[in-house]
């Protein structure tokens, strides 16, 4: 009885510790962030849909390859980029993973790009390495490539006065 | 509350199952990438168990279980708190794998059953974990509403329709009307905004306003669903509103000279 109250106990604080978690986290707090990592199991939630900076254009993944003559071919879409939606999408909607993964690490490597002095360094980051492993890996390449290269464009959305503007492009990568 | 907690999370494990290319080695959401971003996935006894649950065929039979829970809820099968622990346990496994693709709507449903197993275990916490649930929600919304709030682009409209003319969250009908009338779309969003920064308020609400917010909060999500296609942001948002009325309810039945009288 002891125990079982005990324990209860617990887990009323652990939501009461919890509740407390998702306050702070959600002020965005420089010194809050660093100890984001330890959040392995993801569970302080970030609420802020949509801002303050929400996308206002789609990104898209381009890439080309390098041929062992050394020519290069064309930059291709790299795809999985959001597609067209109907009513159905509002009840079951499969492509919003692939649309948001993108997403994420799209604004992940463009925020990493700006940030960084450094532009080697951003190789090392998740985004990078996301992107860089479905460029390789996933992705038809020309017969006879030996490497590859991709670039980050972001649009404006419905409103296109001019084509995608680059964000980042990387280096070549030896496949 | 449940069970639309059940009906997200079915959802959601159906649409990842239906799209398994993504978890594929160099894939969007793959484990090799995913697992860089802490050493407590890769170094060690404990990084070698994660890996081996991340694995693709685990991984997949994972999402299986999650199906099955689900469903299970759903169609009021017994051992509701097992069920309960193998949903929440398995969405917190699945949002492990990868940094990339989850969602608020993913966030909430591992929150809900989180809080709906330990509902089942210690039944007497049940008070402690309603109240959990409707702050939560109340935190959502106000985080969302205060980080709009201080956004120029917010205010004036220019951000909402930025988001409806894009092709990932869009919709171009809904894009040419904000377009054409910014008013629409310069006052529409301030009405997001007020209605997001108040919503706290249904805390200390009389019934009718209370009911009238959650309402509108549904229909909120609803317009969300159908024009930028958030399907299961509805549900599992919509699962902790019974949370929320219950736990105001609660708290003036305590409150209410009746019940004054029957503790005296």
């Amino acid at each position: 009885m002891l125990l079982r109250r005990a324990i209860a106990r617990t887990f009323s604080l652990g939501f009461s510790a919890w509740l407390a978690a998702s306050t702070v986290e959600q002020l965005r707090l420089p010194g809050v962030q660093r100890y984001r990592r330890w959040d392995v199991l993801g569970l302080v939630p970030v609420w802020t849909f949509f801002a303050p900076n929400p996308a206002t254009g789609d990104f898209h993944v381009v890439y080309r390859d390098e041929l062992g003559s050394g020519e290069c071919t064309l930059w291709a879409d790299a795809g999985d980029g959001p597609s067209p939606r109907g009513l159905r999408a509002s009840v079951w909607n499969p492509d919003r993973r692939a649309t948001k993964a993108l997403f994420d690490i799209a604004s992940g490597l463009a925020l990493a790009a700006n940030e960084t002095v450094n532009r080697d360094a951003v190789q090392l980051t998740l985004p990078y390495l996301a992107l860089l492993s479905f460029v390789a890996g996933h992705v038809g390449h020309a017969p006879g490539a030996a490497a590859t290269q991709f670039m980050l464009l972001t649009d404006h959305g419905l409103d296109k006065p001019c084509d995608p503007v680059p964000v980042f492009v990387s280096h070549w990568h030896t496949l | 509350m449940q069970r639309l907690a059940s009906i997200a999370t079915l959802i959601s494990s159906l649409e990842l199952l239906a799209r398994r290319e993504l978890h594929e080695p160099g894939h969007l959401m793959s484990w090799e990438v995913g697992q860089l971003r802490s050493s407590h996935y890769v170094r060690g006894r404990r990084g070698r168990l994660i890996s081996r649950l991340m694995a693709l065929p685990a991984f997949r039979a994972l999402l299986g279980l999650r199906v099955g829970a689900s469903a299970a809820l759903l169609l009021r099968a017994s051992g509701v708190g097992r069920l309960r622990f193998a949903v929440a346990a398995s969405s917190i496994a699945t949002t492990m794998r990868s940094p990339f693709g989850w969602d608020g709507a993913d966030q909430m449903s591992a929150l809900t059953f989180s809080g709906l197993t330990v509902a089942s275990w210690l039944p007497e916490l049940r008070p402690d974990v309603r109240r959990f649930f409707a702050y939560q929600l109340c935190l959502s919304y106000l985080a969302s509403g205060a980080a709009k709030a201080v956004a120029p682009e917010w205010r004036s409209g220019a951000a909402l329709t930025g988001i409806f003319s894009t092709r990932m969250y869009g919709d171009e009908r809904v894009y040419r009307l904000l377009r054409e009338r910014p008013v629409v779309a310069k006052y529409g969003s301030r009405a997001v905004i007020a209605a997001e920064c108040s919503f706290p308020l249904v805390l200390v609400a009389p019934p009718p306003i209370r009911r009238c917010a959650l309402a509108g909060g549904l229909l909120f999500h609803g317009i969300a669903a159908l024009t930028m296609n958030l399907n299961t942001f509805f549900w599992s948002f919509a699962a902790a509103y019974p949370a929320l009325e219950g736990h105001c309810r609660a708290k003036e039945q305590r409150a209410s000279p009746r019940s004054r009288v029957n503790r005296k």
